[in-house]
């Protein structure tokens, strides 16, 4: 079951959505009004972090992780649904013609697909766009292939158009990268990406021949990377299957990810075990904690702004050093 | 990032001189000029005129694209000095004024443009929205790489 594409992706899907029924039940149970208050007060925290460390023996634990989690995940979202923005409009710029080579064209009807080429040297071939996904290849790497190799390439990218795999790619980023704190899911991702690229493999030799997949991605990996990450058991995974069809994958889970999903999935049980009410009065509490910002003074006030700005420098700082390295 | 510094055998147009890639007009993004998609048309229309002639001055420059639409010496000007400092014109004195010159030809230019895009998608982004045939097949060991080789060489 592990290794078909729809399967795990089925499964990832599955599991974000219940992580968001059950923060969004979590929510509800704390109440709309309490949790607002307490994400405002969070995002408050920030210019007022003195006083609110000073008063959080005031404020259910509980509560406050579940928020804290709820801010994260919507915070992690639109991050990346920002990003594929970003990427989309990058897209849009790169030079993209249809393919004039009958050769090509002929197999790539046969697929059912359109190829574009780009002038680019760098070798590559890929496919985007949501619903009608648009199959890419670069002058570079058609220079460097027989034409069976094309063939190949393109049979390989057909099976990604046909599965509307770019939009399962974007759907499965945005759950894995929402509910970072369970990185199992990243786990499953990883699978996910592993399992649709041998699916693709497989479909390219059956069209093709073994060989000419070969050839193709010795030229497509030939490219000089700019980063490398990961221990390459993904990539050795991928080249095993493609000569033996029976070479097992690696391990599903990792044992880190594994330890840090069962914190996640503590401090989200927590709110369960220990669903958090927060009465009228705490929550005069927190707006009169906030509003008193003013009332200690000026130094009150420079002492909070201070640990302001180096809080929310330290956490961009780490904010990117963390994406940059889970992006790829 | 200056033309003058750009002269040498480092990449001339850089992704990063621009930065605002990502915010343009919608209208500009739906052109069927892949130039024009980068540049905006003004530019696009600009850098047309050097690939069709060798050099030109500004004042040549604003009387071709005079023909067909009404644009002031000064905005030409803009338009030409924005171009000579991204690196896609050089130029030499000439008198009280500058003749520029294309720094590539066209092909070139959209060579270099979706080298840069492409290595961009792959770092930067981490590319969320695509589905590519390299899929991480740079972690590959050199090992791994020879058996490639060899299986294509079996035919």
């Amino acid at each position: 079951m592990s290794e078909r594409p729809t399967a795990v992706f089925g499964l990832l899907v599955a599991s974000a959505t219940a992580l968001t029924l059950a923060v969004a039940g979590a929510l509800a149970a704390l109440g709309i009004a309490s949790a607002a208050a307490l994400g405002a007060t969070i995002v408050g925290a920030l210019t007022a972090c003195i006083f609110f460390v000073a008063a959080l023996d005031r404020v259910p634990i509980s509560a406050l992780l579940l928020v804290v989690l709820a801010l994260a995940s919507i915070g992690a979202f639109i991050r990346t649904l920002w990003t594929y923005r970003r990427e989309r409009h990058l897209l849009t710029v790169l030079p993209l013609e249809v393919s004039s080579d009958s050769a090509l064209t002929q197999v790539a009807d046969a697929a059912g697909v359109t190829v574009h080429v780009t002038p680019a040297r760098h070798p590559a071939a890929f496919c985007f766009g949501l619903l009608r996904p648009r199959v890419v290849v670069t002058s570079g790497l058609l220079e460097r292939l027989s034409p069976e190799e094309k063939a190949a390439v393109v049979w390989h990218e057909a099976e990604h158009v046909r599965n509307r795999e770019p939009l399962r790619c974007v759907l499965a980023r945005l759950a894995t990268n929402s509910f970072f704190w369970i990185p199992l899911l990243r786990d499953l991702l990883d699978r996910f990406l592993l399992v649709k690229e041998i699916v693709a493999d497989q479909r390219a030799v059956e069209r093709t021949s073994r060989a000419a997949l070969a050839g193709a991605l010795s030229e497509v990996a030939s490219a000089p990377s700019l980063a490398t990450v990961g221990a390459g058991d993904f990539a050795s995974a991928r080249i095993d299957r493609l000569f033996a069809p029976e070479a097992a994958l690696p391990p599903l889970l990792r044992c880190r990810h594994v330890a840090t999903s069962a914190i996640g999935a503590a401090a989200l049980t927590l709110t369960f075990v220990f669903p958090a009410q927060l009465d009228l009065s705490e929550q005069t509490h927190l707006q009169a904690m906030l509003t008193s910002l003013s009332l200690h003074g000026l130094p009150g006030m420079v002492a909070g702004l201070a640990l302001n700005g180096a809080m929310l420098s330290a956490f961009a700082l780490g904010w990117r050093q963390i994406s940059r390295r889970r992006d790829r | 990032m200056s033309g003058a510094a750009a002269s040498g055998s480092e990449p001339l147009l850089t992704i990063d001189a621009m930065p605002s890639f990502d915010r343009r007009p919608n209208r500009q993004r739906q052109s069927r000029d892949p130039v024009a998609r980068y540049l905006g048309d003004l530019q696009a229309a600009v850098m047309q005129i050097f690939w069709r002639r060798e050099s030109a001055t500004v004042r040549e420059v604003a009387d071709e694209l005079n023909k067909k639409r009404s644009l002031a010496y000064t905005t030409v000007l803009t338009l030409v000095s924005r171009l000579w400092s991204r690196g896609l014109l050089n130029r030499e004195a000439e008198g009280r004024g500058f003749r520029y010159r294309a720094e590539k030809s066209r092909d070139d230019f959209l060579t270099e443009l979706s080298d840069q895009l492409i290595d961009r998608l792959f770092s930067d982004f981490g590319a969320i929205g695509v589905a590519r045939v390299g899929e991480r097949l740079n972690e590959l060991s050199e090992q791994e790489s020879q058996r490639l080789r060899q299986g294509r060489k079996k035919r």
